[in-house]
């Protein structure tokens, strides 16, 4: 146990807590000395656990899980889960900055990592309970990571939350299961969100109306959660934490920019989702400060990689634009890549070549309408939009090939993938491959038959080459 | 009496069969035509209003349509989705080459993707109309206007005709009228034997998303005035009365209705979103129009499983039919892939079994290999249903 404590950056000093901590929640879980084990080798395999920064990622996670987990037995009596919902976090830190009975976790997000193969590997059981009720298996292709709340809730090994929120301009299931989740658990649950029905020709009218939506939702929602739990959340809190996390915002851009400027991976692209992730547990207002302090020596650590000129594969190895983002809860993948010489784009597609997430929202006194920032995230835009934010990338990183990586689960970037293969290889004339995965659930990882792929498309980049 | 309904039918079908020589003519003497998809979110009048001609493209069933899709969207998206692009690549379907414009509901992620792949391939000039999946907030109904505001524009710039007020209400009055007709020949179906199968009454409504909207009102009258002075069959057998509820049964997709009738069921009424037009509601003729067409279409209806919080008000409505129309089971058809209604198939058997109301979920997609199986299960299930008859 304190080896995986300090193999996760558990200070000395704060380990004697920590560690009883632990110990109750991963009973609660479930979590044995074998699971621990394993989670030991998972991670020194899968993690560069060389890097203080990641070490201490990991523990962000670990804490995050355990606080989940002890919520009600810490006093908590508001615990709310989100789920999909973009831009959620600033709200939600301004309400666990005014009270530590306001616990806000998007419960899934952690428990793919903790719960994945790179961690105690016991996702299954998580999954098959969601898939015994209304998530079920097949073709219809529920999204796992949906699965994870309904399943965590279902299994109660996290409290049953007091309140839910959800968006859903990118997905229809999160939605429905938070929904569900409402009527059969009686939880209260707000949802806000937009229409992403941007045209090529429309003026900017459009996309403020569209924004307008979104923010009047957030108001509300803001609202609602002020009469449910109690706690007056002005505007003015708002705005303060949206500065009070201006280092935060700027340490992740730093790392990105970083990222997906280099030409040489600077770390695996195991990493990719899970340093992405690290900006929703900030959602926590007590996370803020050790968060600040996680990323700033990430950057710093990858800086000097940067600046010593090292990459985590050979320096000729074909560089590989990978399309969506990597796997939430299993990197397998990635790994196996690497380890045939290949290296990986990081998250590429959620950026904007120029290694931003979205470009600044104009200047506003409507503290709603800057909280919809994320509405300008590449993810969110319209098939061509994006088209052209890949082939921009593809260009400036002069990649070798394009894996198309299908998440069977998301509509949203499962749908076109098919498209925007036959379009980028037509456009860039390089090698592109569609592999169908789920990018939160590992039972869909298949190590042979992505391994034979994946070196047929070696094979086909070096004879391009 | 069942020949003169069939006489009606046998008039749509000669002039549905006429149809797409009608609309090629208008449209060579320069009329627009109009294409949208089913859902119940375009309002068709303000299409009617601008004198395009609206076009509802509600096909599906043909199985080689969904795989030809399989170069363009992946097979995990719902067979109504993969056939319309099927039809597109294959153009297969002779009215999609007769549209100027498309007009497409943003509405759940299927539809909206099939809606960026015709844009980015530039299959046709499109119209992308959101729908805000928070039907019930008063925001959503604030933007939805705006949208309708918007294809209003884009409707008067296609055919160069102002769109007044009073060809909106005008448009309203015809399809109010359909939707009444509509909604009195399925409320006869309350009695028991249905004076209507249920495939004939699916039928009326694809004929309508095709046929000349005055032409199908006057057929609709008809129909309903033969069907009131039908005098019931007392010697028919009793057959278990089911509610057909899911996301879409479009023109050609009669597979599981078919199978139903076969084993001795009756579907009495049906709660299905795309392929049945929504008419439970009218339309205000008395508010501004477009105003009055957005609460209509978003606000006065059943809402579609991917909006939120839909789930109780759609288990509501349905428990509504299953009283009014003294139904004794629900079958619930999906196409495959179809995540939304599929999640809330488990909310509804799960609440019906409380009232000892059974419910068999189905899913399949447009093709044949299925049909043993979804025969045994439909057998067995009106098996159940019949042990229950009294």
């Amino acid at each position: 146990m304190d080896e995986l404590l300090k193999l996760c950056g558990y200070e000395e000093l704060e380990d004697k807590e920590d560690i009883q901590r632990a110990k109750r929640a991963f009973h609660k879980l479930g979590v044995t000395d074998e699971d621990v084990e394993r989670a030991k080798r998972n991670i020194r395999k899968y993690y560069d656990v060389e890097l203080e920064g990641i070490r201490k990622m990991l523990g962000i996670y670990l804490r995050d899980g355990v606080n989940l987990v002890l919520a009600r037995e810490d006093g908590r009596t508001n615990i709310v889960y989100a789920i999909m919902a973009e831009g959620f976090d600033l709200i939600a830190s301004a309400f666990t900055s005014k009270s530590e009975e306001v616990y806000v976790s998007w419960p899934e997000s952690t428990f793919e990592i903790l719960f994945g193969p790179t961690f105690f590997d016991k996702q299954h059981e998580v999954l098959e309970a969601a898939e015994a009720r209304w998530l079920k298996e097949g073709i219809v292709s529920h999204c796992a990571n949906v699965k994870m709340l309904a399943g965590l809730v279902a299994l109660d090994l996290i409290p049953r939350p007091d309140l839910l929120i959800v968006s859903g301009f990118l997905c229809d299931v999160a939605p429905k299961t938070v929904d569900l989740m409402h009527e059969f658990y009686d939880v209260p649950m707000y949802y806000f969100g937009t229409c992403l029905d941007r045209e090529e020709d429309e003026g900017p009218e459009a996309e403020k109306e569209r924004v307008a939506l979104a923010a009047n939702q957030m108001e509300e929602l803001v609202k609602n959660m002020v009469e449910v739990i109690g706690i007056e959340v002005t505007e003015e809190d708002l705005w303060k934490q949206i500065e009070a996390k201006k280092d935060l915002k700027n340490n992740m851009a730093q790392i990105h920019g970083l990222l997906d400027n280099s030409k040489k991976p600077l770390i695996s692209a195991t990493h990719g989702s899970v340093i992405f992730l690290l900006q929703r547990l900030a959602a926590n207002w007590s996370n803020v400060p050790r968060l600040i302090d996680t990323t700033s020596i990430i950057y710093n650590e990858l800086k000097e990689r940067y600046d010593k000129g090292y990459g985590v594969v050979e320096e000729d190895a074909p560089l590989i634009l990978a399309l969506n983002p990597v796997s939430f809860t299993d990197p397998r993948l990635e790994y196996m890549i690497e380890q045939l010489g290949m290296a990986v784009t990081t998250e590429i597609d959620l950026f904007f070549p120029d290694g931003r997430r979205a470009p600044e929202v104009e200047e506003t006194d409507n503290v709603y309408v800057k909280l919809c920032a994320f509405l300008q995230d590449s993810k969110t835009r319209k098939l061509a939009d994006r088209f052209n934010i890949f082939k921009e990338s593809a260009k400036k990183l002069k990649v070798d090939g394009i894996l198309c990586r299908g998440h069977v689960g998301c509509r949203t970037i499962y749908g076109d993938i098919m498209v925007m293969k036959d379009a980028l290889g037509k456009e860039l004339g390089v090698p592109t491959m569609l592999l169908e995965v789920e990018s939160f659930d590992p039972r869909f990882y298949n190590h042979e038959v992505f391994k034979r792929r994946m070196e047929m498309f070696k094979m086909m980049i070096e004879s391009q080459g | 009496m069942e020949n003169r309904l069939e006489v009606h039918m046998k008039k749509l079908d000669e002039h549905l069969e006429k149809r797409l020589a009608e609309i090629k003519k208008a449209k060579e003497s320069g009329s627009k035509v109009v294409g949208f998809f089913p859902g119940n979110y375009v309002p068709e009048e303000i299409i009617y209003a601008s004198g395009a001609v609206p076009l509802c493209i509600a096909d599906g069933g043909d199985s080689s349509l969904v795989e030809a899709s399989l170069s363009e969207i992946p097979r995990r998206f719902c067979s109504f989705v993969r056939a319309q692009i099927g039809a597109i690549t294959q153009k297969s379907n002779p009215y999609f080459e007769l549209i100027d414009l498309l007009v497409a509901p943003i509405g759940c992620q299927h539809l909206k993707k099939m809606a960026e792949i015709i844009e980015f391939r530039g299959y046709m000039d499109m119209v992308k109309l959101g729908v805000p999946r928070s039907y019930e907030s008063k925001f959503s109904l604030d933007y939805y206007t705006k949208q309708l505001e918007k294809l209003k524009d884009r409707l008067q710039q296609l055919t160069g005709n102002e769109i007044t007020d009073e060809k909106l209400q005008e448009a309203i009055k015809l399809n109010n009228s359909k939707r009444n007709l509509l909604r009195e020949i399925s409320l006869l179906r309350t009695k028991d034997p249905a004076p209507i199968r249920s495939l004939d009454f699916i039928k009326l409504n694809h004929a309508s998303y095709y046929a000349d909207p005055s032409f199908m009102v006057e057929i609709l009258q008809n129909i309903l005035q033969d069907l009131k002075e039908q005098q019931p069959d007392p010697q028919k057998e009793k057959k278990p009365r089911i509610l057909l509820v899911g996301p879409n049964l479009v023109y050609g997709d009669y597979k599981v209705p078919e199978l139903i009738e076969e084993a001795g069921g009756e579907i009495v009424v049906e709660e299905i979103s795309e392929g049945i037009m929504s008419y439970w509601q009218t339309i205000s003729e008395q508010e501004a129009p477009i105003k009055s067409l957005a609460k209509g279409y978003l606000w006065d209806r059943v809402p579609c499983a991917f909006m939120v919080h839909s789930a109780k008000s759609r288990l509501d409505f349905a428990q509504k039919l299953i009283k009014d129309f003294n139904v004794s089971g629900v079958v619930w058809y999906e196409v495959l892939s179809c995540e939304t209604y599929d999640a809330e198939a488990y909310y509804f058997s799960k609440n019906l079994e409380k009232q000892n109301i059974p419910q068999l979920t189905l899913e399949s997609d447009y093709g044949n290999s299925d049909v043993g199986q979804l025969k045994t299960r439909i057998d067995a299930f009106m098996e159940l249903l019949k042990g229950g008859v009294k």
